[in-house]
């Protein structure tokens, strides 16, 4: 871990003032510049220094609240010292390597070798070759057994380290699970064992030890004859078995009270809170609902003391009230109020960005928004697929929905919905159709009964192909190929005409590769690295994602992306992310399996607890107030 | 308060507006914007502002409608990559509050890289500062690598041409002009390697920097100065140093107009 500053470039200059020239020639330069209000000053003498990296442009990265939430968390830490580094657009990248400049993080412009720890939130799969695109641009070797004494120990977390081994080859050791503390336990290691002088590979080993650590290099995949998985051993001989963390009390957990002010208009660009962790809905295709189980809520107290301190340390006048399913909160009134008498001079304005349809908000801070816009996702066309799905909005929800919004005077109305959902069939396609077509009808008929001027809001509709995730109960499903996703597109197309609603749908070979990096085991790392030495790197931006040249990656690497995207798992395969223990029961989400096949909703876990497996750490069961506390998990 | 008296009709004269019953001014704000901040946006620098705003607790006025904004403006944006050193922005208070306070408030609470470094209150119904803007100065500074010397050189009888033939190029295609009258001063500070220039900046009438060293370039070619000729204009960065108003012909720093 040497401390160097830029290796000598090309011309010998500087490396700042090449930096400085380097910005006059690319888009967006104050993407690089850091700077900004509550960025942390770095600390150059600290025990260890972590370089944050996002692996997306900028405006993406700065608005993930996780990244928000450990950036603080770490550098407020008296030994540590913590900087951001993003991926550079192509044109920024393309340059440095010209220029001889490697990776530096925002803070310092030191370079990213010359950190002790380089960290990685991973919050989607497309993001990977841009994870190798930054080590290499950093001058770090892009496998974890290239690297070297002087190399920096590569951690990665975020919602996809709970399938991890796409990625094992590439990095140290991953975290599973919530990082507050987490975070701090690695810091506290790495900590130790720098001070006591302890090899690199020694320190990588020692982080195993910590709950939620996973380190690839001592865990082993042993196969069956037909190489399909047999099981994880841990080094010692023994199964592997790795515990996600769990912050139980968030009320407790760490939060910062500041937050980066960007220059540069980011996508999410206002003071976000964070309303509760987990979601009691069991949407059978969504992995948050089920990662962050239980649901875990702040008070009001704790909510409106962050919003006050957020809002006088930024100066940002929006507040987002974030969660997986804001409508659920239990006391939203109580919020609203305790909000509205924080803020009584009504300059701070909300944001409520996800609301179910059937969300009773009444007298909400939603109707404080003059929005133009809104968003249902009923996900599926028909109630028979809601219910497969376990969606359970209903076909009133929507109707009731665009009424409000007609009432509202809100321009457009905008859904969700996805197509190559399991069980589903040519009907549930034209059933989006027809649910188009009814809401049409609705708005038209309530504003003619209005009158005074209301007009019908414009309806958009953009379906996105289904892709099965690890630790859903769709886990096992098979994905549509490509020809039949075109199919049911081209369906729509034919019976949405674009005076009724205009139709946008998520390119079929990114959901693939999705589907295929979501479910990958270790083979999928050979494909990463090709793909990436090809030139992929950016492939969640539409017009850099280049599936002519993955699919070369594929061939070269012999593996066949069917049996990884279109293949129906069975219930007694030993699947790649298995090993990581979630505190789900496998046989809870083999249960939601079936009862989809039969079209069986589960309801809301509020009304009593479903056996998810997380009953000893769970608040909504023991919650009196929703009348859980009596029934026995295993009658259900 | 005390004012020169009236250059033109501006919106002197007119009843100050009122908010709330507060009699509003103006707060008249000399920044500097800096390396590395050069390189973000006037939209950038605009929000930067208001947010900073926000923080500081100034009694800053909104504008009436359905959606309220802060009433900030500046005397000019800088093109992104040009650093500022005296740049002038126009925030309207609907408070009283003095020039020290409100100074000591900014500082406090806008970021690193674009310092305050004065204050000056005026009434509501002071000229725009864009309407007052005549010429702009700047330093030019080159690149130490490559010897700029033939072009400081030739600076002082470039100055003494009657007349300055040189193409302006804009989207809409070349059109050749005088830029003569647009140049009010050019020196040359060769231990600095850099010149300073001050030329017109009116909505009719503007000299941009870079139309300024291409014309000078020509010039230094035809071989004026004692050392050859160079063959490329060697690499250069801009620092907007003032912007000015003018009274009886000679310049005064707009804030003080």
């Amino acid at each position: 871990m040497s401390n160097d500053g830029q290796r000598a470039n090309v011309s010998g200059e500087p490396a700042d003032k090449l930096i400085g020239r380097l910005l006059e020639s690319v888009q967006k330069p104050a993407r690089y510049i850091g700077g900004e209000v509550n960025a942390c000053a770095p600390k150059k003498n600290a025990e260890v220094r972590v370089a944050f990296c996002f692996p997306d442009v900028y405006e993406v990265g700065m608005s993930h609240v996780g990244m928000r939430i450990l950036y603080h968390r770490v550098h407020e830490l008296s030994y540590a010292s913590c900087e951001r580094v993003f991926t550079p657009w192509i044109d920024m990248a393309d340059a440095m390597r010209g220029a001889g400049i490697s990776l530096f993080a925002l803070e310092s412009r030191q370079p990213v070798r010359s950190f002790d720890i380089v960290a990685f939130t991973m919050p989607y799969e497309m993001c990977y070759t841009n994870v190798l695109e930054m080590l290499d641009l950093a001058g770090i070797p892009i496998r974890s057994s290239d690297r070297t004494s002087d190399d920096p120990i590569v951690i990665a977390g975020g919602v996809c380290a709970f399938s991890p081994e796409p990625m094992h080859a590439f990095i140290d050791a991953f975290f599973i699970g919530d990082g507050e503390d987490g975070i701090v336990d690695i810091m506290e290691a790495v900590r130790g064992a720098k001070s006591a002088g302890s090899p690199r590979a020694d320190i990588i080993r020692a982080l195993g030890d910590i709950p939620g650590v996973y380190v690839p290099a001592y865990v082993s995949v042993e196969y069956n004859s037909d190489g399909s998985i047999a099981r994880h051993m841990s080094g010692g001989g023994s199964p592997a078995r790795i515990k996600r963390r769990l912050v139980a009390d968030l009320d407790a957990a760490y939060f910062p009270d500041k937050q980066v002010v960007p220059y540069l208009e980011i996508v999410h660009d206002r003071v976000t809170l964070e309303l509760f962790r987990g979601c009691t809905r069991g949407c059978r295709f969504c992995q948050a609902g089920i990662l962050y189980r239980p649901v875990r809520e702040r008070s009001v107290r704790t909510l409106v003391d962050q919003a006050a301190r957020l809002i006088e340390s930024t100066g940002y006048e929006e507040l987002s009230l974030s969660s997986l399913s804001t409508g659920d909160y239990s006391d939203l009134e109580g919020l609203g109020c305790a909000l509205r008498e924080t803020f009584p001079d009504g300059r701070v304005s909300y944001s409520l960005p996800s609301l179910r349809l059937d969300s009773e908000l009444g007298d909400s801070l939603e109707r404080d928004a003059r929005k133009n816009s809104v968003t249902f996702a009923p996900e599926a066309g028909t109630q028979r697929l809601r219910d497969a799905i376990n969606k359970g909005v209903t076909h009133e929800n929507a109707l009731r929905a665009i009424r409000d919004s007609v009432e509202r005077g809100v321009g457009s109305v905008k859904l969700y919905c996805m197509i190559g959902l399991p069980t589903e069939t040519a009907e549930d396609i034209e059933g989006i159709a027809r649910l188009v077509a009814g809401l049409n009808d609705e708005a038209r008929r309530v504003a003619r009964a209005l009158g005074a001027g209301k007009k019908p809001p414009k309806l958009s509709i953009s379906v996105a192909p289904f892709v099965p995730k690890p630790f859903t109960p769709f886990q096992w499903a098979r994905q549509d190929s490509i020809e039949e996703t075109e199919h049911k597109i081209a369906t729509l197309r034919r019976m949405i005409p674009p005076k009724a609603a205009s139709l946008h749908w998520h390119d079929p070979h990114l959901s693939r590769l999705e589907a295929c990096f979501a479910r990958g085991d270790r083979n999928m790392a050979d494909v990463l690295e090709r793909a990436w030495r090809l030139g992929c790197r950016f492939d969640g931006w539409t017009e850099q994602f280049k599936y002519g040249v993955w699919m070369k990656a594929f061939e070269q690497a012999g593996i066949d992306p069917s049996q990884y995207a279109n293949r129906e798992r069975s219930a007694d395969e030993q699947l790649p992310w298995d090993f990581i223990d979630i505190g789900i029961s496998k046989e809870y989400l083999l249960n939601e399996k079936l009862r989809a096949d039969i079209g069986e909703t589960t309801p809301d876990c509020r009304g009593g607890c479903r056996g998810c497996g997380l009953q000893a750490q769970c608040a909504v069961r023991s919650a009196a107030s929703f009348g859980a506390a009596g029934q026995n998990p295993a009658s259900i | 308060m005390q004012y020169e008296a009236p250059l033109r009709s501006g919106r002197r004269g007119r009843t100050p507006r009122r908010y709330r019953g507060c009699v509003l001014v103006r707060a008249i704000i000399q920044f500097e914007k800096s390396e590395p901040l050069r390189f973000i946006g006037h939209l950038d620098l605009l929000r930067a502002t208001q947010r900073a705003l926000r923080r500081s607790g100034l009694p800053v006025a909104y504008s009436q409608g359905f959606n309220p904004h802060m009433l900030v403006s500046f005397a000019s944006p800088l093109p992104v990559g040009q650093a500022g050193s005296a740049e002038l922005a126009d925030v309207t208070l609907r408070a009283e509050c003095s020039e020290q306070e409100c100074l000591a408030a900014l500082k406090r609470a806008l970021p690193p890289g674009l310092p305050a470094a004065r204050v000056r209150l005026v009434d509501d119904n002071h000229p725009k500062l864009m309407a007052m803007l005549r010429t702009a100065s700047y330093l030019i500074g080159f690149d130490s690598e490559l010897d700029a010397r033939p072009i400081l050189d030739a600076a002082p009888s470039f100055m003494k041409r009657e007349s300055i033939k040189a193409v302006r190029v804009t989207k809409s295609g070349e059109t050749p002009c005088d830029i003569k009258p647009m140049l009010h001063e050019l020196a040359a500070f060769p231990a600095l390697n850099a010149l300073r220039a001050r030329v017109s900046f009116t909505q009719a009438q503007t000299l941009k920097p870079d139309l300024l060293i291409r014309a000078l370039m020509e010039f230094s070619k035809a071989g004026v100065g004692q050392s050859p000729a160079l063959s490329e204009t060697p690499r250069y960065g801009v620092i907007r140093t003032g912007l000015f108003g003018e009274r009886f012909g000679q310049p005064i720093p707009l804030i003080d107009c």
